[in-house]
Order: C-alpha cells, then structure tokens, then sequence
C-alpha cells in the first residue's frame, strides 16, 4: 500500500492528526535538529515556531507511579524529631494543613524504620528499600515535592495531568506531542498496571485531554490481547480477515479516486497499515519469554512477590528499547498504596513487590548504555503525614513529600530539597508538580514555556503556565 | 470607554468582538444573502464557487447535518424525484421536513452537550452516576425540536428557577449550571466552593459570550481586554448557586397529587417506618459525625450554625459538608453494615422490611427528582477579589455598566439579571456566538474560528459582515434557530459540491478552504458512526429521551451514558469530548486504534451482520440485486456495474475463506439454558426470586422447540404472559410463535401467541395472537388477532394477552408489552376485539413454546418466564401469579426445569453459511469505508 505521492499538510496541526495515528510517522526535530514537519510551510499556526531545538540528553521516560501515596517519612526523607515528639499532637509552630480525614490534630506518629546512608554518595535510604543500596549513587532524591491534591483523585490527576481536574492532556502526552514517535508500529505512550484494577480515574491519568487522541497512552494489558481489539474477532481467520481487508482496501481506493485532495483518506487507508504491523509487532514487545534466565531474575522474576512488578519493568525496559517514548508503569493500581492504618504490613509488602525490579531496571538500563538517554522517576501522587491515622497509618500529606529521578542526565546520587523538621511541609527548593512537569520536559531538551498547544484560541502548556525548570 | 478608571489602549478598544453587531444591508437583487457575502469575498481573492452537489450528495449531507443520520434508501429516491422536478423547491422541502423532525433535536442537542460538559457522572474519583442529568438532556433536545428561541434558551439555562420556578420543564434548563465536575469526598469545602464557582464562571463566559474569561482569574487578560475585576464581577452573578438534591421535576399540581396518594401508605406504614428507623438512627448518627468531623474546624463551625444565621457563603459551604455525610450514611448505614450479623436487631430489621413490601402496592410511583440548580436564598454570596468585595457588573470595557438585580423569592435575582443583559438584543457577542456555531457545524468551521474565544489572539473572522448580517437576521426573527438552519442550507455556498479538486491556485491562495471555494469534506463524528451503522443495520430504535441507556441498548449515541470516567470506548475512540470542560470543537483524529476497532471489534461486525441479514432474509445466495441493495443502504447511492461486479467477485473468492464458523457461542450447545447475566437485566421485578436463566431458543440450534406434557388448558379464558427477548424475525412471512397451543392447521382450534416478521401482512415485529375457534354461528373461524405493538428486539420485555372471547362474538384480545431495559418505560396496553366466540382449547395438543406444531414458525430468542392462567387477569393482577396452570422458570441452569420435554433430536450446531458470511463481510468493509465515513 505504498504512496509516493507527497502530501501536504494544511498545517503541522493537521499533519500531526493524521499521520496515521500517533504510530509512527512523525519524526522529531528536537532528536534531529531539523525543523518540525509543517514548519515550512508557511502556516500561522504559532505552535511551529515554538518547538524548540536544544537536544536533552534524555529521550525516553520510565515513570514508575506508587499509587495511593508512599509514606516519605518511612523511605527516603528520615526525620530524628518524629520519633522524638512521637504520640504527641503536631507542635504549634507547624501550619495545620487540611488532610483528607481531618487528621491535623492527631498524635505523630514515629517512624520505626533502621535508616542509614549508602553508596558513595551517602544517601539517606530506610531499611523498607534494602536493595535499593545498589543504586544509591544513581538516585536523585527529591524531598521538597508539592502539590494540590489532598485526595487521590486529584493527587493522581495532578501528577498527570498538572491540574487536579480532567480534562488536560497527561506527561506522556506532553512530550509525545513535543517529541513525537520513533517508533513506527508501537504507540509513543505505554502505561502498564500490576493488576486488573483500575488506577483512580481511569483511562484519563493518560489521556490526551484537549490534543487528539493519537497522543494518549495505550494501555497494555496482561493476557493474551494486550492492546484493546489487536486480536481478530472470535471465530475469524486470518485468511478472511485478509480477504476483507483488501476488499475494504480497494473500496476505499475507488473512493480516493478524485479525492486525492483530502488527505485523512490517504492516510486512513495507511492506519490499516499501521495497525496490522502493530498486531505482529506489540505481542512481541512485550513477550519475555526470549529474555535470559539471568535477566529474568536480575528483575525478580523468580520469585513470587517481585514478579509482577519485574515484568512491568522488564515490559518497560523492552518498550524503550523498541523506541516508545513514555513508559509508565503502575504499582499499587487503585491506591494500593494508601495506609490510612496498618502501615507497617502495607508498606512492607509494597516496598518488597518493587526493591528487586527497580534495582535491576536500574541496572539493567545501565550496562545497556540506556541509562543515560532514560529518564527514570519514581514517586506517588503524594506522601504521608507525619500525624498518626487510627493510631498506625498516616493521613494523605500533598504539602512536602520525596520523589526522585535516575538517569536521562539527571546528577545521581544527591538529595535535592528539605521538608521542615517534621516532613509535613516543604521548606527548601519546593518543587510543585508543575515544576516537576517543566523540569522533565527541560531533561528531554524541550522548552516547557514553548511546548504550546493552542486549545479554544488560547495556548496551553504542560504546566499551566506556572512551572520552572529545576537543574537537577 | 474608560469607564471605572481604566484606560483601555486602542487597540483594544477597537477589538472586533466587542464592536456593536453592524446593521449590514444586502443591496436588492444580488440573490441569496449568504452568497451575497460569500461571492464578493471569493471575488476578492480570484476564486470561485465550486458547482452545486448532486442530489445524492446534498441528501446525505443534509440528513447528517440536520438529523447525525444517513437518508434511508427511500428518503434518498423520493428526494431524487422532487430535486428532478425542481432543485430548489427539492431543497427547501427537504429542509423543512428534517427540521421538522424529533431527529433534528437529537443531533442539534448534541452540539450544545459538548458546549456545556454534559456527562452522566461526576467525575474524579468515585465518578457517580448522575441519574437525572438526562432531565437536563431532554431539555435540550426538547429546546431544540421547538425552535425555542435562544434568547429564552439563555435565559432559562442562567435562571430558569428564578423567571419560571412552577415550571419543572423551564427550571431543568439550571442544570447547565450543574454540569461540571465534582468531588465526592473533597473536604476542603471552601477551596471546593470555590472550584464549582470559578468553574461556573469559566463556562458561562465560554458558553454564551465567547470569552474565555478564565484567563482573568488570577490577573488582568494577558491578551483580551478583560480585567481581573471583570471576572470577578461575572462570578459575582453566578456565586450564590448550589446544588439541591432535594427537588422534584414535577409541577406544584403533581407534587400535592402525590402526597395525596401517599397518604395512605405513610400512615399505614409510618410505624413501621419509624421503628426501622430507630433501629439505624444511632448508627448512621455516628456515621454522619464522623464524616462531618473530617473537615476542617473552621468548616464545622459554618455547618453548625442555624440555617437562619448562615450567610449564602456559609450555606454553600454547610451543602458540601451535609452532601458528603448524607452519601456516607447512604452507603454505609445500611442495616448490614450497621447491625450485628444475626443480632435480633437484624432480624428485627428483616421482617420490618418484609411487613414493608405487603404495602407496595399502596405506594404510588416516586416522582422523578430534578437535576437543577437555584441560590441558597434571596442574599448574594459575596465575591472578592484580593479582600476587596467586587459586586456583580459587566464588561469594563464595554461601559462597566451597573446591572439592575431584583432580589427574587428564594433567589438572589442575580442570574436573570445577567441573562437579560446577554439577550437584550444590543450585547456585542451573544447573537454572533450562537450563528457562529451554527454556521460551524454545517461548514465546519466557524466564520469566527475559535467559536469559544472571540479574544484577540484568535484570527479575525473570514467573513465578518457576514457575521453581523447573521447575528442581526437571527436577532430580528426572534432568535429562531431553525431560520438559520433554512437560510445556510438553502444557499449556493452550502449546495456546492465537496467534489471538487483544487487546483495549483486553490493550494496556494487559499489551501484552508477559508473563501469556500467547495463545501469541505467531512468525516463523521463519533456519534453520526455509531448511529448511522445501527441505522443501515436496521437496529436503530428510536426513543422520545428517557434515562442514560448503556452503549449495547441500539438508541442513539446522545442516550448513551456518558461516564467520565469510564467512556464509551466506540465514542471515545472517534473523538467524543470527555465531559470535563466546555469543547466547542471536535477534533477529528485518524488512528491506528480506529481501524484495529472498526476491523477486529465485534461490535461493527455485529452491525454488519445485522445488515446482512436484513437485506438477505433467509436467502442463502446473495444475488447482484441484493449487492445493489447494500451499497444503496450503506452509501446511499447507486453502486456502478464496476462496483457491482467487485462484490460479486469479492463474495465467491470471500466465501472460500470463512471457514468453520459455528453460530454464535451463546447459543447452548447442550442444555438449551442460558444464564440470565445482562440478558435480562431490569426484569428482574418480573421474574421469581429464585430465577437464574433462561431458555434459549434459536432457529437451527437443535434447541428450537419445548413441551409441556401433560397439561392442560380447559377454558377459553386465560392469560398468557413471558418474560422474553426477540432476537431475530424471519425474513419471511413466518410468524415468531412463542408460545402456542395449536397444530397449526386453520381447521382446527387453538391459539399461538407470537411476532409477525418482516414480510407479514401486518407491520413486522407486530405482537398478534392467533385464534382459531367458533365464531357466533358455530362455525370454526381462524382470526390473526394484531395488536400494533411493535416488539423491540435485543431488548427483555415483559408481553402479555388475555384471551375473553364472548357468545355474541364481541370478545377482545388484550396485549400488554412493557420495555425492560428502560426503567420506568411505561406499560403498553391495547384491546382488540374479535369475532370467536368460543371453543379456542384445543383437545389433544400440548402447549408449546418456541413455535407451534412443524418447524416453521419458530421464536428467534430467550425466555426467562412464561406463564399460563385459566382466568382473565386485569393490569393489576399480571403478576399475581396464584394458581398458574404453567410458570416456566429456570432456577437451575444445569438442568431443565423437570416440566418441559425438547422436541426435536439433538442437532450439532449449524456451521455459518459461508454465503451469507461472506455477505456480511462485505457489509462490514462497507460500513468501514471511507465513504461509509466521510461526507465526501
């Protein structure tokens, strides 16, 4: 099905719609230095011009999301005074923040974490992460995170999608739409959940909100379809479906006949394309069974309670290799991390699901020469207080909470930002998710301020307009 | 224009959306109007209009532009003939006769549903459904099917409650001001108040006046000349609204007719009542508390004050926190969850409820509740803006003119005071708003492009005297949107022909098609696919609104529930907009995830499938003509000898390769019975509590037929009554038997309760009984009894006769047929008389169900229920099944219900007819074509 006709796109707009689906097809300046497809054209379109050219030195994401909000106070960021004022209320001095469960007034609750500093760098790990050692010197902790969402609704949405409404595009969008695809045959934008739950509100934490569809991420699935409708239906061949498909392929044909000048025609024969190399070519991606046993293991898929998780990092490391631009892997799918009470068994098993694979991705990406063109971010929509829930859990805290970056040319091995002495607030070198937003985008070599989409006249940016850029 | 002390540059005084509408004079002679315009600027540019379309094109254009849907094949011919006639008198009827259509409504109301985030459910977190919203929908389509004048359309949707609070119609249309988003467990109330405001704000200005008002939030408009204050002096008329959920859509009359007819249920069951109440009430006491507790202090002092001391803020605030605690006590102060299990309590509990149910019959039916919104009381909440109060005004730049508010009852009179001035006739933006959509939405694009934002940073419109002609017609004819409909369409500028290439010239003056040099081509949007596939599938089935249906109910897509959260994945897939904020535009996306959908998905195939079947009856061997046939179905044309020739080619080669395709897997293999599941959902009122499946009964599935051995039926008199879903007719004269008592032979007596098909004598899917017994002179008659009640298919239902013949020959059939997928559709009930007098049992036949006596006339479905009883029962008593003579339930889907006895050996399933799998392969390609999906 082959066309050597050129077409011309009535504007980078259009041309970016459809170019057959989001799949493919668009190459991106910002990797060669060339100006965007459209920008030539001479359309007024004010997003050509704003596409910036500075190379990042990370190309791809890996977003390892700890649904439900993991406890920073019990991980990265340790805190002497806790244990000291714990069972007390929280001090005067601290501003009371409005929790989730009205928990401002409850006792603190002390940390019973061993903590202790590790690699060469020194950094702050609890014993929860005892693998974690290994990497130590490639993690760049963040302790100063903020944001707005005080429930796991907008916390979620936030991190995402920068507002804690719906509506807006997510991260992966954003830098699908900045960055386009490499890939011709997978989907820019892959999420991957541990279990069959549905992370909190839905198929929108990788939407493409106001942008076209072709930005929003694919979700796989485990299981024999991984993504919706790749299979053919029941009961039919492959011979048929074939069969069909060139029926269908010279009906629409004739149709271009004469019409040659509408290129959503061309280019929707063309997505039929797209989407039979995709049937051949995402099953393969995501299908483990060519790894070594020695890679297997290194991401704990020999033992029962790092499986799952080392799959989806396994998965993820595979996905980029293959030239998908946003991986996002989520842990604890439905707020699995919340621990409102019985914390220590929650986190526990959390921390153990994911210690091994996030330690062998880590590496992994490494001896592979990807680390450093692999941006890696672990985090959760937000962190926990130091004030007490039903004695043993803590309450969503949104005000101060860690997350931290590997690789894509981020500094390892350094901690950047403080929470107050309690680690309810941030204090130093606050990063609000929109900054977070900015910053990643900057590591990707895009200008936050000129990644624009022009939505209801109006130009939109990942960050609301409010985010800066950290050096990390 | 310095009004209040600011100085505006200008520039942006001189800013065109704020100009007044410029009275523009079409000279005498020049013809149609909107030509006028459209010719002189395309003189301008050296270009010109592209000839007119066929019939066949402007048919199918205008019935998806007006209706979302494809002409049927015989709205496609009538037209050809009037347009042979005369084209233009083609034209104009056409016009009219669609917008005089309860379809217009339908499509049309689904535009401004985008405008105003309409969605089925809350979004966020918990993403509740909305179960009256659809008040608000209907409302809408209802507007729209009027010809409501829009200047009333505004004023109802801003103020509804406060300038017809006794009308539940007008006061429906204040659901636009509930729309958006909310968060069910947000305890942060005032940061939430000011979420819903801010958001109401946004929309509003978005909505009627095309500015996107949001950006002055925080500071001064970066682009447009709208000040901080501006937006908050909007906000000001909108801040004191709340969400009841305490409200009925019904009128004063029906609201004291009601609690009249309650009485006699309250006092009988008031007892009752209080003692399950009191058995809860300390349990969700503490439920509520708690909840309540969670927010924070300064929260809980606002919601404990008396009603009375609370400001409109403080009220607000107060309905955040009792929303929140009321849902909580909802859902967890249940009896289950607040009592011991096995406690006496609970027990107690029980029987309560029980003794309840006794009463059931003395309650009447619930009115519906209403999705509105009004104010907290007669004072307005106050807005501020960096501390300072801003009361309610317009535009700055505009004369910041101080509005006149009539504190109403129970309102602050704020909204309609904003509304009048919006519609006052002389308001620079709201008539150019609203023509600029509807010239959108039938050229695609809007003379102004950015029909949300008229701001500065937005191009200038293409044809601004056009514009302004537009908005002063629209404003001198009284609002009317249909006019606007008659004037556009009925244009040279809209009848041109889509077909038409551009050439060198085009692609460089002018590649965009701003000037209209052809009508631009079109794909359909998310909604006209779904509709129009179910439409050539002959699956549609029209409804007159009526509450969110789920996608696989074949109503149109604007009753599909639209959960934020959870999208219809057809719609979501061809760019329906989410629901979360104001979308003006539908982008218009080409994926690789569509084409996986349209060709791997069962759902298309399933359409095509239907498609096939209807266009082949029970042929097995397609011939050209009914090649012809699906193409002039699907693509509304006559198909050329070529095209023709290409299926015919493609079904010989196609059925070589369907290989072993069995019937569906649903059909049981075994057994016969099939698990209710989502089969019969929302009968389960009419089925026995221990009802678990389902009796399957499909043509060719070696289960087709049943007998009941050994019972009989001794009077004349009976009902027959099923719970069951028609899943297919015969392509011929055949009639569905469901039940019969009969061997099928005229001369002989019996009856057979069943649904005519496609080539009967009465309409197709006609719920008929047949009779053949004595008539007043003792001679044997055989009667086709028909009811006109069209039985839906795919779709549960209860059905019911009642056979009373009478020795003078006045006897009646009457058919009762009640639609279960929709809750509350009501009970259709019709008598028809009839000559038998009598003598209608039949000696020596059992009953049957599934058909009667031979193969012939078999039922293509399921039934859960059926039942026989020698008596005339009243509407009343359907159900009250005491003393049935058979009541055919499956409580068991291992095995059959020890009753019936199959008939017939047991078949292996029937391979797929290669041929007319074939078919329907060549229905699917049509249905995912380029043409089948482009207006082109």
């Amino acid at each position: 099905m082959s066309c050597h006709r050129i077409v011309l796109p009535q504007s980078r707009r259009d041309f970016l719609m459809n170019a057959g689906a989001g799949f493919g097809g668009v190459v991106l300046s910002a990797l060669t230095g060339q100006r965007l497809y459209g920008a030539d054209l001479g359309t007024k379109n004010p997003v050509v011009d704003k596409i910036p050219h500075h190379f990042g030195k990370a190309k791809n994401v890996i977003f390892l999301f700890m649904e439900g909000g993991p406890s920073h106070l019990d991980l990265f960021d340790p805190k002497p005074l806790l244990n000291k004022l714990a069972g007390k209320p929280l001090p005067e001095s601290f501003e009371r923040p409005v929790t989730a469960m009205g928990e401002a007034g409850s006792p603190l609750l002390g940390s019973k974490r061993e903590w202790k500093q590790h690699g060469e760098s020194g950094l702050w790990i609890s014993d929860w992460l005892p693998k974690h050692s290994a990497i130590a010197d490639d993690l760049c902790v963040i302790r100063s995170c903020v944001s707005d969402g005080i429930n796991h609704a907008g916390g979620v949405a936030q991190m995402n999608t920068g507002s804690v409404f719906g509506g807006r595009p997510s991260l992966g969008a954003w830098v699908n739409y900045g960055m386009g695809s490499v890939s011709e045959n997978l989907p820019a934008f892959v999420v991957i959940k541990d279990s069959n739950a549905m992370v909190v509100n839905g198929t929108r934490c990788w939407g493409s909100g106001f942008m076209p569809a072709s930005y929003q991420g694919t979700l796989f699935e485990s299981g024999t379809e991984p993504v919706a409708n790749l299979n053919l239906p029941k009961g039919i061949t492959g011979e048929r479906q074939s069969g069909k498909l060139a029926f269908l392929d010279q009906l629409n044909q004739g149709h271009l006949r004469g019409r040659q000048s509408n290129t959503e025609l061309e280019a929707r024969i063309q997505s039929y394309e797209l989407a039979y190399r995709m049937q051949a070519e995402a099953p393969e991606a995501i299908d483990l069974e060519s790894e070594s046993e020695g890679m297997k293991s290194m991401y704990g898929l020999d033992e029962d309670h790092t499986r799952v998780f080392g799959r989806q990092c396994l998965m993820a490391r595979r996905l980029v290799e293959r030239g998908v631009r946003f991986v996002q892997l989520y842990h604890g799918a439905g707020s699995k991390w919340d621990s409102h009470s019985g914390m220590e068994k929650n986190h526990s098993r959390l921390c153990g699901n994911v210690d091994q694979p996030i330690v062998g991705l880590i590496q992994d990406l490494k001896q592979r020469g990807l680390l450093d063109e692999t941006l890696v971010i672990w985090g959760g929509e937000f962190g926990r207080t130091p004030m007490s829930e039903k004695g043993d859990g803590r309450d969503h805290n949104p005000t101060g909470f860690t997350m931290w970056m590997a690789g894509g040319g981020v500094k390892g091995g350094q901690t950047i930002g403080a929470t107050d002495e309690l680690g309810l607030h941030a204090t130093e070198d606050r990063l609000h998710v929109h900054d977070l937003h900015a910053t990643v985008l900057d590591l990707l070599g895009l200008d936050h301020s000129k990644v624009v989409y022009m939505h209801k006249g109006r130009p939109e940016r990942v960050d609301l307009n409010e985010g800066e850029v950290l050096k990390l | 224009m310095a009004a209040g002390g600011h100085e505006f540059t200008d520039e942006q005084k001189a800013w065109w959306a704020v100009q007044p509408v410029k009275t523009v004079v079409v000279p005498e002679g020049v013809g149609h109007p909107v030509d006028y315009f459209v010719e002189r600027k395309l003189e301008e540019v050296g270009l010109k209009m592209a000839p007119g379309a066929s019939a066949v094109e402007f048919v199918r254009r205008a019935y998806f532009d007006l209706h979302g849907l494809p002409p049927t094949v015989e709205a496609v011919r009538k037209f050809v003939v009037a347009w042979d006639e005369d084209e233009d008198t083609a034209v104009t009827g056409l016009v009219e006769e669609l917008l005089a259509s309860p379809r217009y409504g339908e499509r049309w109301g689904q535009h401004w549903l985008d405008v105003v985030r309409y969605a089925d459910s809350d979004g966020y977190r918990a993403d509740d459904f909305r179960s009256s919203a659809f008040r608000y929908r209907d409302y809408v389509i209802r507007a729209f099917n009027e010809d409501k004048p829009y200047d009333e359309f505004v004023r109802e949707q801003l103020a509804g409650d406060e300038i017809a609070p006794g009308d539940p119609m007008r006061v429906a249309a204040t659901g636009f001001l509930r729309n958006g988003v909310y968060e069910w467990n947000q305890r942060n109330a005032e940061m939430q108040r000011e979420i819903m405001i801010n958001e109401i704000t946004n929309v509003t200005g978005e909505v009627f006046m095309g500015m996107g008002v949001g950006c002055a939030q925080c500071h001064d408009h970066k682009f447009d000349p709208i000040l901080q204050k501006d937006y908050f002096a909007l906000q000001a008329f909108l801040s004191s609204v709340y969400w009841p959920d305490d409200r009925y859509h019904a009128t004063e009359e029906e609201i004291s007719k009601y609690e009249k007819d309650s009485r006699t249920w309250d006092e009988t069951t008031e007892g009752i009542r209080d003692e399950m109440k009191s058995l809860l009430e300390a349990g969700a006491r503490k439920t509520y508390e708690f909840r309540v507790k969670t927010f924070p202090p300064e929260v809980q002092v606002m919601f404990r004050k008396p009603w009375e001391e609370k400001s409109a803020y403080e009220r607000q605030i107060s309905f955040l926190v009792e929303r929140q605690a009321e849902r909580e006590v909802r859902t967890l102060a249940t009896a289950e969850k607040i009592l011991k299990k096995g406690s006496a309590e609970l027990q107690r509990y029980g029987a309560l409820k029980e003794e309840m149910a006794f009463f059931e019959n003395l309650k009447p039916e619930d009115l519906p509740r209403a999705f509105v919104s009004t104010d907290t009381g007669r004072e307005g909440a106050v807005v501020r803006m960096k501390e300072e109060e801003v009361s309610p005004g317009f535009l700055e730049l505009l004369g910041g003119e101080v509005p006149e508010i009539e504190v109403r009852e129970g309102t602050s009179g704020r909204r309609s005071a904003l509304a009048e001035w919006l519609v006052r006739g002389d308001h620079p933006t709201t008539a150019r708003v609203m023509v600029n959509r509807i010239w959108q939405h039938h050229f695609g694009k809007g003379i102004a492009a950015s029909p949300n934002d008229f701001g500065m940073l937005g191009e200038e419109p293409s044809h601004p005297e056009l514009l302004d002609w537009l908005a002063g017609e629209f404003v001198k004819g009284g609002w009317k949107m249909k006019q606007m409909h008659r004037l556009i369409m009925t244009s040279a500028a809209y009848r041109q022909t889509a077909r038409f290439e551009p050439s060198n010239v085009h692609e460089v003056i002018d590649p965009e098609n701003k000037w209209l040099w052809r009508f631009s081509p079109k794909r359909l949007s998310a909604e006209q696919i779904r509709d129009a596939m179910l439409a050539v599938s002959g699956e549609l089935r029209h409804r007159d609104g009526g509450a969110a249906q789920t996608s696989a109910v074949p109503v149109r897509s604007i009753y599909v529930k639209k959960m934020r959260n959870t999208p219809d994945r057809i719609l979501q897939c061809f760019d329906s907009p989410s629901g979360f904020s104001s979308e003006p535009e539908r982008l218009n996306t080409t994926t690789a995830t569509q084409s996986l959908l349209l060709a791997n998905s069962e759902w298309p195939l399933a359409r095509a499938r239907a498609m096939a079947g209807r266009i082949l009856g029970g042929k097995e061997n397609p011939s050209a003509e009914d090649v012809a046939k699906a193409y002039r179905t699907a693509w509304g044309r006559e198909a050329s000898d070529v095209e023709v020739k290409a299926a015919v080619d493609f079904l010989a080669m196609q059925k070589t390769l369907t290989g072993e395709v069995l019937e569906k897997e649903t059909i049981p293999k075994m057994s016969g019975l099939i698990a209710l599941g989502d089969l019969f959902k929302g009968a389960e009122p009419f089925l026995p509590q221990g009802a678990k499946g389902a009796i399957s009964l499909k043509p060719g599935s070696g289960k087709e037929r049943l007998e009941l051995p050994g019972v009989e039926l001794k009077d004349d008199h009976f009902t027959v009554s099923a719970v069951a879903r028609l899943e297919g007719i015969h392509a011929d004269a055949r009639v569905n038997t469901l039940v019969s008592q009969w061997n099928g032979n005229q001369e002989s007596s019996g009856w057979a309760m069943g649904v005519t098909s496609a080539k009967s004598r009465y309409s197709p899917r006609n719920f008929i009984m047949q009779l053949v017994g004595h008539n007043p002179d003792g001679d044997l008659e055989y009667e086709v009894v028909a009811s006109g009640l069209q039985v839906p298919l795919n779709i549960p239902v209860f059905m019911a006769v009642t056979v009373d013949p009478q020795p003078n020959g006045e006897g009646k059939v009457t058919f009762y047929l009640k639609d279960l997928s929709m809750p509350g559709a009501q009970m259709q009930r019709v008598e028809v008389s009839h000559h038998i007098s009598g003598v209608i049992r039949s000696k020596g036949e059992n009953i049957l169900v599934g058909g009667r006596n031979g193969e012939a006339h078999l039922w293509h479905g399921t039934v859960a229920r059926l039942t026989v009883i020698p008596e005339v029962l009243g509407e009343g008593d359907l159900m009250k099944v005491d003393d049935p003579l058979v009541d055919l339930v499956v409580s068991d889907i291992t095995k059959p219900p020890s009753e019936i006895r199959w008939l017939g050996g047991n078949k292996a399933p029937k391979k797929k007819s290669p041929t007319r799998e074939a078919f329907a392969d060549f229905c699917h390609a049509l249905l995912s074509s380029n043409e089948f999906l482009y207006l082109h």
